[in-house]
């Protein structure tokens, strides 16, 4: 993206970490085009404020194909998530994103590092340099077998959560439904 | 094909790498060929490699569904080598309720379609042909929804709809990338022949060999950018069928543009795929068909639930990114009730069929 000033980002991040102490991983973006900033997340809600392309912003929520955004002038409301073009993290990476060039050093209340989840076993494993070392391991695979669930199952699972299957064609790289392209 | 054209094709690649050897000592025009000398005693000339290499190149793109089956589990085998299953069943099972309801709603409905978590915090996802498909728990910890969770999962099963990594098989052992695993193959392959057997009791040499297909850097190459771009176009569509919003895919996408730039636990699948942001760009162009699916099931409830986080905050449009508790270590329960409570131990026949 052409001139975008960190600086101006700083505002909007320092605004982030006070409304959102404990988040781990607060997303950073700006505007990829000039768009609107809208009161819902629909193309016919009411517009808050029109956005110029590269506006800062922090990703605060999502509905569907929109992302609730704050932006430095404090400013909420939500942006067609295809006008969005992500740029960084001010909590997991070292740097708080190579975007912000180190400024995320500035933001101590943030958590650095998600939740470890994985405590015992670490990272070993894949990487590419890993991957080298794979042998088969039979008693694993018996037991993703054991978990396999059931095509009838599924469906009855898939009915407990009210999920309303559609008919919906498989569609070309221009959105054009390719005949036959399935039900 | 039949086994034996298969057990030729598998032959092949480890027959290819030995005719290249005797190619280039410089092989003297000995009528019937140079005897190769094997192990057990056995021996193969070299002009019987080579018809062996043709009859390879002429079927290695063929396989039959059980064989495609057969590689992909012995290839999935090779993976939870590298990294076990997260050990949750609640977790596992509950990925594969939505795995098997998202592959319900494809041309390949009744392949014996399996999905596992590995205990891993690199963020990837692998497909395996026939329908093995393995994700990473540090993957699935920075998801928010079940339609997150769909749209991964069902970009793998595209590529497995599409014989992708099936194809790169092939042409791994055309390209005669397949050192160590052609070799072993074809190894066991000739040494059956030369013993009156049956050829290739296992379609394609067996799980180590196979493994050897990962160790030789499988996962690691890059699938031909098209490829993905087609598997992130047929992803979506198959989440909208299934009653998702396909904007989940969009979703993690993003997450993955945020993070992937500064993170060594997605160095791998940076290397082997397009940038988000490209994929990003290339869904757009489908925006108007996603736009009718927007107020499909996003599932943020189910997928708390699931994975053992406190339930999102307020509705869903107001979800913030919150803190997330280690999720998927300690056993959660599905969100729904398991159907059979099988103990994990117990192997259950392949479903579907």
């Amino acid at each position: 993206m052409n001139a975008f000033h960190p600086l101006r980002l700083l505002a909007v991040f320092l605004l982030a970490a006070s409304a959102t102490p404990l988040a781990w991983a607060q997303a950073v973006g700006t505007t990829n085009r000039a768009t609107e900033l809208k009161a819902d997340p629909r193309s016919d809600a009411a517009t808050v404020a029109s956005l110029p392309r590269d506006t800062a912003i922090v990703d605060i929520g999502r509905s569907s194909g929109w992302i609730r955004v704050q932006t430095g002038d404090k400013k909420t409301g939500w942006v067609r998530s295809f006008h969005i073009s992500m740029k960084g993290n001010i909590s997991e990476s070292s740097s708080g994103g190579s975007f912000l060039g180190g400024l995320g050093s500035l933001f101590s209340p943030v958590r650095r590092e998600p939740p470890k989840t994985i405590s015992t076993v670490g990272i070993r494993g894949l990487s590419e340099e890993e991957m080298k070392n794979a042998k088969p391991n039979p008693a694993e695979f018996n037991k993703m077998k054991s978990y396999a669930v059931s095509k009838a199952d599924a469906q009855a699972a898939a009915q407990r959560a009210r999920l309303n299957p559609q008919t919906v064609a498989y569609v070309d790289a221009n959105g054009n439904p390719i005949p036959g392209g399935g039900k | 094909m039949n086994a034996r054209t298969l057990s030729v094709a598998k032959l092949g690649a480890g027959a290819l790498a030995l005719a290249l050897l005797a190619g280039c000592a410089g092989m003297p025009n000995v009528p019937g060929g140079i005897p190769i000398p094997l192990p057990g005693g056995l021996s193969v000339t070299t002009n019987q490699v080579s018809q062996l290499a043709e009859s390879a190149q002429a079927a290695t793109k063929t396989y039959t569904e059980p064989e495609e089956i057969q590689l992909g589990e012995d290839l999935a085998q090779g993976l939870l080598g590298a990294a076990p299953l997260l050990p949750n069943p609640g977790v596992q099972r509950y990925v594969n309720q939505v795995g098997r309801w998202l592959a319900s709603q494809t041309e390949r409905p009744n392949l014996p379609w399996r999905f596992g978590v590995l205990d891993n915090e690199h963020v990837n996802a692998f497909a395996a042909p026939g329908g093995q498909i393995l994700m990473t728990s540090g993957l699935l910890n920075r998801l928010n929804s079940e339609s997150e969770l769909a749209g991964v999962l069902a970009h793998e099963i595209a590529h497995v709809l599409q014989k992708h990594q099936l194809e790169a098989i092939a042409a791994m052992g055309k390209s005669g990338l397949l050192k160590g695993v052609g070799q072993i193959a074809g190894e066991r392959a000739l040494s059956k022949a030369g013993a009156g057997t049956q050829l290739a009791a296992s379609a394609v040499g067996g799980p180590e060999a196979i493994a050897g297909l990962i160790v030789d850097g499988f996962y690691a190459r890059p699938l031909d950018r098209s490829l993905e771009y087609d598997a992130d176009r047929i992803g979506v569509i198959i989440a909208a069928r299934a009653g998702y919003d396909p904007y989940g895919f969009i979703s993690v996408l993003q997450m993955m543009e945020s993070l992937a730039k500064d993170s060594p636990f997605f160095a791998l699948i940076n290397k082997t795929h397009p940038s988000p942001s490209d994929r990003i760009s290339e869904l757009e162009k489908i925006a108007s068909t996603l736009d009718r699916y927007q107020n499909g099931d996003q599932g943020a409830a189910r997928f708390a639930a699931a994975l053992g986080r406190a339930a999102p905050q307020a509705a869903p449009q107001q979800r913030a990114p919150a803190a997330r508790p280690p999720a998927a270590r300690s056993p959660a329960k599905a969100p729904t009730p398991a159907p059979k409570p099988a103990p994990a131990a117990a192997p259950k026949t392949a479903p579907g069929k």
